[in-house]
């Protein structure tokens, strides 16, 4: 039976308090790394974890930790990536909601492990709530010692504080949260060098989304070979699956990594709404390829999706049943997308504007059969030739819905109106 | 050096240039808005995207620099690089991002500044598609007065971020930026501010499209009408290189714009330099030679001139006749003056004006405007070794042991004082040539209508003493003569030297006076030669 490790406290009313904390054993894992690893100890654990980064791009964390360099005289910054703001994804919020000392926890411990003095948390904009908490749980760390200067009398200093984003998707990036921490545009930058070489004022930087910290202190206080052992080897621990969509119990569940989707989506999720039948599952997010019901027998894990053409992303698993217009749901999400282009460069400016027009085109039922070759354009067109990959996540979906659902999009020509009466 | 290949073509190139720049070695242009080499690098237009071997994605040659590849990484074992900027994937690529930038642009090419030195233009004739395939409304930002002297006109803008960078990285002054987001960003000025630095309309040479216009050259003639005369800004002793674009049939200069020269001003030159030519054609030039008969002062040639000139000074002796040079002439009217005063009169009162305009430099984080507001007096000082000062000749002819005078302008002087003029009203024979009437010229015996700095060839030296051309552009007004001629007319009737051309002059200055040693205007070439430095490799400009 799966033990939950990131969740298990999330419903309790007081499980925000250090004191509730602490008596789970909070704050176990910092004491333990404090007093008897070094930063480069902590590093080979989390790399022998196999953690990969629950952000999106599934990076291995300790790998990016390990790009660090150990001797230069720049300070270090670790930045908690809390910029929730992909579609159809909601996990960070709950865990900071529910268990926000875990996430210090992680981050202390990152900081530590990186040899960083300095940590931020970036919250999206729209979390006010949940900057209350972590600023709470902030000041409750430094009360007991766990933060500020001389930590539990070992000599090693941390700072943190939470800073709110203004509401820009594209901040969520890891460089555009690095400009948009300075203080400037949240335009994300060329790379290289990369963050942990030149990162937040130009120095050394790693930024980590809240999941991946919040996986860390059970890494330290169980072992690399413990959460190894759950899930696939090559990308393990436990996950947060965001359900939403037409299910009957959308929601977060906490399950080993490597779930199968349609698992997830029946017997979590209790089927899909009204009984109705399944049409198509976006599995990570809203700008990952879309899976036909066909294809939802895979396992839930980078390797896995990545096999059969998609992405696992940031797990957020969009479920839409048959009378979902598929124009429509591609239509809502290049709004999306439209909307939250930076400007920086030129094909996603000016192709996701002009992908959503051609949509709105083809929803409308106005379009011809060109319009719909035209939109796939497009999206080669911007796909793989922007500066961060905002463009890709635009494009990706455009892609993947022509390809599986385009008989759909064709079957919009010339009806004067949206054969499945959606939206317009 | 590194070994690479683009389209075919092998060639060492320097490790660390871009692949814009090591393309541009090899005769092959990679198009490109964002990156300007005086910039940063924020590959953000993509139009330089090329295929580079062994990357999967195209990569912006902008930001990929020349490297050496380890030996276990040599393409075909021998290459560092191996680079395609004509595959079907970035010709695809690069019509693609030129299909975006105009998805919204008016294409108002007839009446846009920017037709014909428009690099939207230009690529789209050669990288583009012959139609557009957006059938949409077009978005329609707003025109915005930027500041005095730059206009943006947003429906124009593809974003490339250049004049944003300029006043980040150059002026420091940062009144631009980024306005709104996606397809809805435009570039603004900050709110209460204005676009109003002192290098201001250098963001409409930088702007790769008509979007950022000065208000000077708006509606005028288009581009390619002009005559265009590379020479050096008169404005102050920096020396700017710039071009004058400029009309034979009406004989008026319509822009000035800033030429490269990396040892001087770069990619860059201040709005006043440029806008210079407007004091020149608002000042009361004289266009005729004219003797004072009856107290008036009469139109004659320049025959009668010249001999006036002579036998008027020739009535006194060598010590009582003083010669004022200025920093307005260049080098070889300097030299022909001093030698006018010591070889053909035997005067030792030479002298160098001081009546520049003086102001503050102003000092930007990448660019310096000198506050000598005139361009040779480094180069006047080298020429006419003074051996009086003007105080001293004003001395002279209030005590009265200096009666005549041969007084130099050539151009917008700062006004003489009221002390200047009561010593000059005593002068028996004053001799004033210079480009506008002025209340020296009302004190002349005889005044000599000259040119204007860019009415005349010769050489200026700058205030970091290097040596540059300057090429005559429009003619003088009227009878008004480059100053050389004069002097030199001067200096042949007083049976001292033939000179000709100013070139002849020069390779004189080069074998007499010491730092000009070994120069010749083949050699300063189009950049110059800095006093003091090893001889220059002639080469073409860079532009």
């Amino acid at each position: 039976m799966f033990e939950k490790v990131l969740t298990q406290h999330i419903n309790i009313p007081e499980s925000q308090s250090i004191e509730y904390y602490l008596k789970h054993g909070g704050y176990q894992a910092f004491q333990k790394v404090l007093k008897s690893m070094s930063p480069d100890e902590v590093i080979e654990e989390v790399k022998a974890s196999n953690l990969r980064g629950r952000g999106g791009a599934g990076f291995p964390t300790g790998v990016k930790w390990g790009f660090v360099p150990k001797d230069d005289s720049k300070p270090h910054y670790l930045l908690v990536n809390a910029d929730e703001s992909e579609p159809g994804t909601f996990k960070d919020r709950l865990l900071i909601n529910g268990n926000p000392h875990l996430v210090l926890e992680g981050a202390m411990i990152a900081s530590f492990a990186i040899r960083s003095n300095h940590s931020y948390i970036y919250i999206r904009g729209e979390f006010v709530k949940e900057a209350r908490i972590l600023e709470k749980a902030i000041q409750e760390a430094y009360d007991k010692g766990f933060l500020g200067k001389n930590i539990l009398g070992t000599g090693y200093n941390l700072d943190m504080a939470v800073h709110r984003g203004a509401g820009a998707y594209i901040c969520g990036e890891e460089t555009g949260l690095i400009e948009s921490l300075e203080g400037k545009r949240g335009w994300p930058r060329i790379k290289p060098p990369f963050p942990a070489i030149e990162g937040y004022q130009h120095s050394p930087t790693i930024v980590n989304n809240v999941e991946t910290l919040a996986c860390v202190p059970s890494i330290i206080e169980r072992g690399a070979s413990w959460f190894k052992s759950i899930g696939p080897e090559q990308s393990p621990g436990p996950k947060l699956y965001c359900l939403s969509g037409h299910v009957k119990r959308p929601g977060v569940y906490e399950l080993p990594m490597g779930t199968n989707l349609k698992e997830i989506i029946y017997e979590d999720g209790g089927g899909i709404l009204d009984d109705k039948k399944l049409k198509a599952v976006i599995p990570g997010g809203s700008s990952v390829p879309i899976l036909r019901a066909d294809e939802i027998d895979v396992a839930m894990d980078f390797n896995s999706l990545a096999a059969i053409g998609t992405m696992l992303g940031s797990a957020g698993t969009i479920v839409m049943h048959e009378d979902t217009c598929m124009v429509d749901a591609l239509l809502n999400l290049l709004h999306f997308y439209r909307h939250e282009s930076c400007g920086q460069c030129t094909p996603c400016r000016e192709g996701t504007n002009w992908a959503e027009k051609i949509l709105h085109k083809i929803e409308s039922g106005h379009a011809t059969e060109k319009d719909v070759e035209l939109l796939g354009e497009v999206a080669n067109h911007i796909n793989f030739r922007t500066i961060c990959p905002l463009g890709d996540a635009a494009a990706m979906p455009i892609q993947s819905f022509l390809k599986k659902f385009g008989d759909e999009f064709r079957a919009h020509v010339g009806v004067g109106h949206c054969p499945l009466n959606s939206r317009l | 050096m590194p070994l690479i290949k683009i389209n075919g073509i092998e060639a060492e190139v320097p490790a660390g240039i871009n692949i814009i720049e090591a393309a541009k070695q090899l005769g092959i242009e990679i198009p490109h808005y964002c990156y300007h080499p005086g910039l940063k690098v924020v590959a953000s237009c993509r139009m330089c995207l090329v295929k580079l071997e062994g990357f999967p994605k195209l990569v912006p040659a902008c930001q990929t620099p020349v490297r050496e590849a380890p030996p276990d990484r040599k393409v075909d074992g021998k290459y560092d690089m191996v680079i395609s900027t004509n595959d079907e994937v970035v010709k695809d690529a690069q019509e693609s991002i030129l299909e975006f930038l105009l998805l919204n642009h008016p294409v108002d090419c007839p009446e846009c500044d920017q037709a014909g030195e428009c690099l939207l233009q230009d690529y789209t004739y050669r990288y583009g598609k012959d139609h557009s395939r957006f059938e949409f409304d077009k978005r329609v930002p707003p025109r915005k007065d930027l500041g005095p002297e730059v206009l943006l006109v947003s429906t124009r803008c593809i974003l490339c971020s250049r004049c944003v960078r300029f006043t980040q990285e150059i002026t420091g002054t940062k009144e631009l930026f980024v306005k709104n987001r996606g397809a809805r960003a435009e570039i603004e000025v900050y709110p209460s501010q204005s676009l109003d630095n002192k290098l201001s309309m250098c963001v409409t040479d930088i702007c790769p499209v008509g979007a950022l216009v000065t208000k000077d050259f708006l509606f005028k003639p288009r581009n390619w009408r002009y005559q265009k005369t590379r020479t050096v800004c008169p404005g102050c002793s920096v020396g700017c290189n710039v071009q004058i674009e400029w009309m034979e049939e009406d004989n008026r200069i319509y822009r000035i714009k800033p030429v490269y020269n990396e040892h001087v001003n770069q990619w860059w030159a201040c709005d006043d330099g440029r806008l210079l030519y407007h004091t020149y054609e608002k000042l009361p030039r004289l266009e005729y030679p004219m003797i004072r008969q009856n107290g008036e002062l009469q139109r004659t040639n320049w025959k009668k001139a010249y001999q006036t000139v002579i036998e008027g000074l020739k009535k006194y002796k060598a010590d009582e006749i003083a010669f004022i040079g200025s920093g307005f002439l260049t080098n070889e009217e300097n030299y022909l003056l001093q030698k006018l005063a010591r070889e053909a009169f035997g005067s030792q009162n030479v002298a160098l004006s001081d009546r520049v305009v003086k102001e503050d430099d102003v000092v930007y984080p990448k660019f310096i405007i000198k506050g000598e507001k005139a361009p040779n007096v480094q180069g006047a000082t080298d020429m006419l070794k003074p051996s009086v000062t003007l105080a001293d000749v004003v001395a002279g002819l209030q005590k009265g042991t200096i009666k005549a005078v041969f007084w130099a302008g050539g151009g917008v002087t700062a006004p003489l004082e009221a002390d200047h003029l009561d010593a000059l009203k005593k002068a028996e024979f004053l001799v004033v040539m210079d480009v506008a009437q002025s209340p020296l010229t009302e004190l002349a015996t005889i005044v000599l209508a000259g040119a204007s700095p860019y009415e005349k060839e010769g050489t200026f030296t700058n205030y970091q003493g290097r040596v540059q051309r300057i090429r005559q552009a429009i003619m003088p007004p009227l009878a008004a003569r480059a100053d050389f001629e004069i002097l030199e007319a001067l200096l042949d009737l007083m049976d001292v030297a033939v000179y000709l051309r100013p070139k002849k002059a020069f390779d004189e200055i080069a074998a007499t006076v010491a730092d000009y040693q070994g120069m010749s205007y083949e050699l300063l070439g189009e950049l110059g030669w800095k006093k003091g430095d090893p001889v220059p490799e002639v080469s073409e400009a860079q532009q």
